[in-house]
Formats: C-alpha cells, structure tokens, sequence
C-alpha cells in the first residue's frame, strides 16, 4: 500500500498535477460559495473541460472540484446564513450565531480545519481500507454485483428524503431512461424511436446536467431578489485553547461518522453533517448552548460532511458502484478517461488510484492554504446578483452538453432533463435515486443476466454463494428494519398504557 | 395547489409514462428465465413504475414537507416572487429557441442573442440596454475561451457557411 501511496503522491506533486488540483479546489471554492449549482452539477458542468487532459490529471482535478463546493459552502453559511450547498445548512445553525457574537473567524477557522483534518483522515482511510476491500472484491461474480446493486436500491428507498413510493418510482424511471439505446447483448434497439441518437443511449453527463444543474438554475428564478450580505468583521481565524478542547472529539467523532456514512448507499456529505449535528447535541452536557454558536455545531458537521465526500469514494474506487449522485458522475467521469473502476482498477491503473487517493490529500492542503486567506474574495464573490450569474451558468451547461459529443441532439437532452428537474423537485421527488438508477442500470440487467445463465435455470444456486446470500440477508435487513419502528411504537404505548 | 394535488397529478403523469412506455416497448422480447430477453428488465421496471405510480395516485399523496433538493439535501425554501413563472418560461422558450438557431445562425450569434434575452430579462430594471448588452459581451468571451483558448469545435452555422 505504501509503495503505492507514494506513488501517487509522486504523481500528484508533479507540477502540472498540482496546478490542476489547485485550480479544481479554487474553482470548487468558488462554486461552493454561490447557492444553487452543488458539486454534482459543478463537476458535470466542467466535465467536457477536462476531457483534454490525460486521466490522471482530469481526475485530480475532479476530485479538486468536489472538495472544493464541500468547503465553500461553509463560509457563506457562517458570514451571511446562506448556505452554499445543502452539507452546509448545519453550519449555519451555529456558524451564523458564532459570526454575529463577533467570533466569524474562529468559525471559519476551524470550519476550515476541521475539514482539513476529516479529509485528510478519510484520505488515510481509504488507503487502509481499500487494499483489504478490493482483496475481498475480486471474489465477486456477478450474483454478488447483482444482489450488492439489489442493497444500495434497497438502502436508497429507506434513506431518501422522499416517500418511498415516491423513491421507488425514480428508481424505475432512471432504470427505465437506462434501457434507452441498444441492448448490449442482444444489439436491439430499445425505445429509440429509430432516432440514431439514442442508439448509445443518453448520456449520463447530460441527464447529471439537466436534472442537477438546469433543473437548479431554473428553480432559483423563482427568486432573483438581491442578497444582502452585512459587513461581518473577520478578526482572528485561529481558535482557542478552550475551542480546541471543545471541538478535538466533535472532530473525531464527525470523522468517523461522515466517513461510516459516506460508505453507504444514499450517503454522503449532507446526510452526514445532520446526523453529526444531531450525535453532537445529543452528547453535549449542555444541548441548551446549541443554535447559540455553540463551536462543537460547527467543528463535528464540518468534519462529517468532509470525512462523508471520502467516505463515498470508497464503493466507487473498490467495487465500482457509485452511492450518490456526485459518485455517479465521478464513474462517467473515469469512464470518459478509459478507465474502468471495480476491483480491478487498482491493478490496471495503479496511478490512477493512488493518484485520487494522494489528489485528495493534497487537496485538502490546496483548501486549506485557499479558504483562510481569501475568505476577503469569496464573500466579494457572494455580493454579484444572482441575475447577473445565470445567463453564463445557463451557457456553460450548453456549451458543456455539446461538446460532449459535439452533438446538439445533448443540447435538447439537457433541456428535457432541466426542465424534469425542476417540475420533480416542484413535486417533491427526490432525484438522487434517480440518477443513481440510471448509472446502475445497465450493469444490473448485466449482471442479472449473467447471473441467470450461471445458474442454468437452478435457484439453489444462490445457496452456493455465501458473499451473495450475506448481502441478500443485508437487503432483508434493511427492508425490516424502519417496519419495526412500528411495532416499537406499539410496544412502548403498551406499556405505558400498562404503567397507567 | 395542494401537495395532495399535485401528488396526484405526478402519479397520473407517471403512469401515463409507464403505460406509454410499455406500448412502445411491447415488441421487445421477454426471452426466458435462463436468458432474458432485452425486454426483460425493461418491461420489469416499467410494470414497477405503473404499480408505484397506481399508489401514488391512490394514496393522493406522499410524504409532503420540505421539497427535496436534487440529491443532496434540502435548502431553506423561500415563496417564488411574483412573474417568476413567465420568467422561467421565457428562459425555456429562449434556451428552445437558441438549439432550432444554431445550426443556420452557428453558435456565436445564437448565443449572443440568447445572452443578451436572458441578462434582460433578470436585470432589475427589466430589459435594461446595458444588461443586455452585458449578456452580449459574455457570449462572446465564452467563444474566445471556448473555441479560440479550448480548441472546442462549435458550429459555426450554415449562413456563414459553417
């Protein structure tokens, strides 16, 4: 492993690496800071721009890009309450009431470290725990890729924000959008309606973009009313003896949380960063001081939603299954650059991987040098208007979806899909499972298919696979688990009513 | 409209899409258990989406509350400011109209003419010349960088040729 790291350390530090990984974090930053486009849509946006470069850099500055919209966000979240992206709208809580007790750049401070000890944490991690997962991976064969798929559908529909109906029906629409274009084995067209555009089916960049980035502009026309940013006085950024006191296990505990989150299927930085605020009120020896601009508020969620980003690379980097919409377009991303990721990746491209793994600790380091010293910059960049900012975000999606294949045919995809995405968040769904259905479609009918003719028509077979009756029970698992919350209920009114 | 509505008319709208679907998908082969056809898991997830959409329907509404935000969380909602309806529709139809002009106009002109549509119509003064001419001005440092700095081939448009 560690001949490996320093590999891809080597490679990061190369100075054309470097340059890309520092524009990446700036650019991140810079995105981060403005509401509305997240990292999904920021990193389908800028995708096509990095389709000139050679895979490792591209990647690195990918990863530059994603690390930087999930540090943003947060000093708009402490200096103006607005939180620049949705992991960041814990921050606010505490953040915003720290800046207006004159204490904005101790927030911002240990914001920022808290975030650069989670990242680099979740950097070391994933080198520790992708080696033993990948070993364990190999041994995988379709069933097991199956049945695991089979898991993260079944985690999304309990862990979406939605009702799981309303989840179940994104998961049959993306797997259905999924079908479009030829079928891989038989090569029959399917719903393409003889337009040989569709012939290789839709573009996941493209769906990512509209649902994600057109889909957000649009909805923020809704509002165009000039932001008022205050002038909030930034003094000392480093925190104190006691803020460290205070805030050392809110750190470690947002670490390891965001990181156990990011791992699973519908997790990631968001869901990390509420748990973590919730875990920390809930230990705190006085819950009364949160929302006052208590500090560990801002250091645990900081943390979670970082140690979460890593976190979420993991399924990607070892099995090649993304968790969330970001990872999604990550695995399009690799995929655009010719490499395939699973448990073989780390074989084949060996600079690859350990080249992400390195990017994202020198990104972390790249953000740090960049968010203390040009906060000044970022809430300068939070006074342009909205209205002045959406025509070029508006033609940098455009130009981006037509250099995909160079191809307006993407063009008017990206318009559908917009359009999609703002009429499902009208209506309340929650788009992630659907992207994610979508991504996944094709290798589930893949793997199912292949599965069955292994099976030769015998059911039991799956009795023979232990790795794949294991996740199975998971499934059942999951699935069980919020009936009985129920039946807890029940249980509890029983005995109350027996106490009366 | 309601939450109750508007679930209802989602579920109506997907099960249009359901159905639709799998009239245009109905001569795709199921095949067997041993080797699907292509039609298998297509028509599978497409029968899920009319089931789904049938409860939707029938429950009138799901879980109602804070709108999702696409994948990652939720923002604080505010109520949309008056006329942002036809806002949002001028901006389709101008985004519409700007893909129908690019292959006679090539993308320079249509751009310049959809930025300069779109930074009138959000400027606070409606309409204002110098928004609009703001607008302009970007599409054209968009090709500078784009087409003369990234080397990226967008049409230059019939009329002139392209």
């Amino acid at each position: 492993m560690m001949e490996g790291l320093l590999a891809g350390f080597a490679s990061v530090l190369q100075p054309q690496n470097l340059l890309f990984s520092l524009l990446g974090a700036f650019i991140g930053t810079m995105i981060g800071v403005l509401p509305g486009i997240g990292p999904t849509a920021a990193i389908a946006m800028l995708l096509p721009l990095t389709l000139g470069l050679d895979p490792v850099t591209a990647i690195i500055m990918i990863a530059g890009i994603y690390y930087g919209t999930c540090y943003g966000g947060s000093t708009t979240a402490i200096l103006v309450n607005i939180p620049g992206e949705a992991q960041s709208v814990v921050t606010c809580i505490d953040g915003y009431q720290m800046a207006r007790n004159g204490r904005a750049g101790v927030a911002i401070g240990m914001a920022a470290i808290a975030s650069f000890i989670a990242g680099t944490l979740g950097a070391i991690a994933i080198g520790l725990v992708s080696v033993p997962l990948i070993n364990f991976a190999i041994r995988f064969g379709p069933p097991e890729f199956f049945i695991l798929m089979a898991l993260g559908f079944a985690v999304l529909l309990v862990l979406s924000k939605a009702s799981p109906v309303k989840s179940g029906i994104m998961i049959c629409a993306g797997l259905a959008l999924s079908f479009v274009g030829q079928d891989a084995v038989t090569g029959v067209p399917r719903f393409t309606f003889g337009m040989p555009e569709l012939l290789d089916g839709i573009s996941v960049v493209t769906v990512a973009m509209g649902l994600f980035g057109l889909g957000e502009v649009l909805h923020n026309l809704e509002r165009l009313q000039a932001r008022t940013v205050d002038h909030v006085p930034i003094k000392n950024l480093l925190p104190t003896r006691e803020d460290w006191r205070l805030s050392a296990a809110p750190i470690l505990r947002g670490s390891g949380l965001g990181f156990l989150i990011g791992l699973l299927p519908g997790g990631g930085a968001t869901l990390a960063s509420f748990i973590s605020y919730a875990v920390e009120k809930h230990v705190a020896k006085d819950p009364s001081r949160f929302g006052k601009g208590a500090i560990e508020g801002v250091a645990g969620p900081e943390a979670a939603n970082n140690a979460g980003a890593a976190g979420a690379f993991i399924p990607l980097l070892t099995l090649g299954l993304p968790g969330n919409p970001v990872t999604a377009i990550l695995l399009s991303a690799l995929v655009l650059h010719g490499v395939a990721p699973g448990p073989l990746m780390i074989e084949k491209n060996p600079q690859i991987f350990w080249g992400v793994v390195a990017s994202m600790y020198v990104g972390n380091v790249m953000l740090l040098v960049l968010n203390l010293p040009l906060v000044g910059v970022w809430v300068q960049l939070l006074r342009v208007p909205y209205r002045v900012l959406f025509p070029s975000l508006i033609l940098f999606m455009l130009i981006g979806a037509y250099s995909i294949n160079n191809n307006l045919f993407d063009v008017v995809m990206l318009l559908v899909f917009g359009v999609a995405g703002y009429v499902l968040r009208k209506l309340e769904f929650d788009t992630a499972p659907l992207i994610l259905a979508f991504v996944l479609g094709q290798p589930i009918e893949l793997a199912l298919r292949q599965s069955l003719m292994m099976s030769r028509g015998a059911p039991e077979f799956l009795l023979t696979r232990p790795i794949a009756l294991g996740v199975l029970a998971a499934i059942v698992m999951v699935i069980a688990l919020p009936m009985l919350k129920p039946a807890r209920r029940i249980i509890v009114q029983a005995r109350a009513a027996s106490d009366d | 409209m309601s939450t109750a509505v508007r679930t209802t008319l989602s579920g109506i709208a997907f099960l249009a899409f359901g159905i639709a679907s799998l009239y245009v998908g109905a001569d795709l082969e199921m095949g067997s258990v041993l080797v699907p056809g292509p039609g298998a898991l297509a028509k599978a997830a497409l029968w899920g989406l009319v089931i789904l959409s049938i409860l939707l329907v029938a429950n009138g509404r799901g879980k109602s509350g804070i709108a999702a935000s696409p994948g990652e969380g939720t923002l604080p909602e505010e109520p949309a400011e008056r006329g942002s309806a036809v806002r949002i529709a001028v901006t389709i139809a101008s985004i519409l109209a700007f893909i129908l002009a690019v292959p006679t106009l090539g993308f320079l002109l249509s751009s310049a003419v959809l930025m300069a549509v779109l930074a009138g119509l959000g400027s606070e003064k409606p309409w204002s010349p110098m928004a609009m001419l703001g607008g302009l001005l970007t599409a054209v440092a968009a090709h500078i960088l784009f087409v003369k700095a990234l080397g990226v081939p967008l049409p230059a448009g019939s009329l002139w040729g392209g």
